[in-house]
């Protein structure tokens, strides 16, 4: 359970919850889809210490994420999605994407009348890199934005040694997290025993 | 009761009308105002006092502990109820002098013993008044007569 509060906040569950509740009776399919994306992002964070899973698998899990967050916060949160497909087979440690997003819908947009969030995957060369950017810094963060990502550059030093970084930029219009790791289309068996390592 | 809800989610906002259009005809209740933030909440306070205030706590602008210091101050106050995902806030919303904390996503039945609360703090002659402005202020869909 300290796992699932360090992944997912409280907050955000039981917002989801009563977002389904308020649509049950006039849209029962919209509450179904709540409840589902709800159900396949927990089983994620459940599941977390199986590792790595594809690149495409995440995205799934960061857009079951993201449309509840829209469902939420409607026309306030303007999500862009920049998807370069052939990253879809490189392995990452789960639940490496929609943490970041978490991050950027809850210091960006929940605060704001309204906000940006824009998602970047690109391949290049041998790396791949994931960039979330929200269109306001978190000037007024509180500690859980700084232990988020502390947790992901642990789950990348565990998978990837040096070769994976994690960079935060916030100056200019934004506050921009990048992630860069190797493309790798293989799971890679040693980083698996290091996350069950972590977890223990 | 003239009752303000403040929420910035509108499917929130939503979820509340509908358990107070449940409970309208027992509690003679009647939403007045629905805004998203504090900031909108304490003004549509000024403009049209209310009995009651249902906020949230965490809304962009004013957050819903803010509203109610500054609603609290109002020559006519609410009373105040916060309906909120987080329990982190219980103790600061009572020592600001709320009614009551309830958390989302709330039961009817709940919701409903948080309004008899409120209803039995309005003098006498406020609700009878309240009773006779019913019809003008009721501004969702209830039945043709009126139901209450």
């Amino acid at each position: 359970m300290t796992a699932l509060q360090a992944r997912i906040r409280p907050h955000f569950l039981f917002n989801s919850l009563n977002a389904a509740v308020s649509v049950v009776r006039r849209d029962p399919v919209l509450a179904e889809r709540i409840l589902l994306d709800l159900s396949d992002l927990f089983r994620a964070v459940l599941a977390e210490r199986r590792g790595m899973v594809p690149l495409g698998q995440e995205l799934e899990l960061a857009k079951a994420y993201a449309q509840i967050e829209s469902l939420r916060l409607g026309e306030r949160l303007r999500l862009h999605w920049h998807v370069d497909e052939a990253t879809l087979a490189a392995y990452v440690p789960v639940l490496l994407l929609q943490p970041l997003l978490e991050n950027a819908v809850r210091y960006g947009v929940e605060p704001m009348a309204e906000g940006d969030v824009e998602i970047t995957v690109a391949r290049a060369g041998r790396m791949v890199e994931l960039a979330v950017r929200n269109s306001v810094g978190p000037a007024a963060a509180p500690a859980g934005n700084g232990l988020a990502l502390a947790n992901i550059r642990e789950r990348l030093a565990l998978h990837f040694d040096a070769e994976a970084r994690l960079q935060v930029d916030e100056g200019g219009d934004g506050f921009l997290v990048r992630v860069e790791l190797p493309f790798t289309t293989v799971r890679r068996p040693g980083g698996a025993r290091a996350t069950d390592r972590a977890q223990a | 009761m003239k009752i303000l809800v403040a929420d910035d989610e509108q499917l929130a906002r939503s979820r509340i009308k509908d358990l107070l259009r449940e409970l309208g005809p027992d509690l003679s209740t009647h939403l007045v105002a629905e805004v998203a933030n504090g900031e909108e909440a304490v003004r549509a306070a000024m403009a049209e006092p209310v009995d009651l205030a249902l906020l949230d706590i965490h809304m962009p602008k004013m957050d819903g502990l803010t509203a109610a210091r500054h609603l609290l101050r109002l020559p006519r106050a609410p009373a105040v109820i916060f309906l909120t995902a987080h329990d982190a806030h219980a103790v600061a919303a009572f020592e600001l002098g709320a009614l009551d904390y309830l958390l989302k996503p709330v039961r009817l039945e709940r919701l409903q013993v948080a309004l008899q609360r409120a209803r039995r703090l309005l003098p006498e002659d406020d609700t009878g008044l309240l009773e006779q402005g019913r019809g003008a202020a009721m501004w969702w869909s209830t039945t043709a007569d009126g139901c209450c």
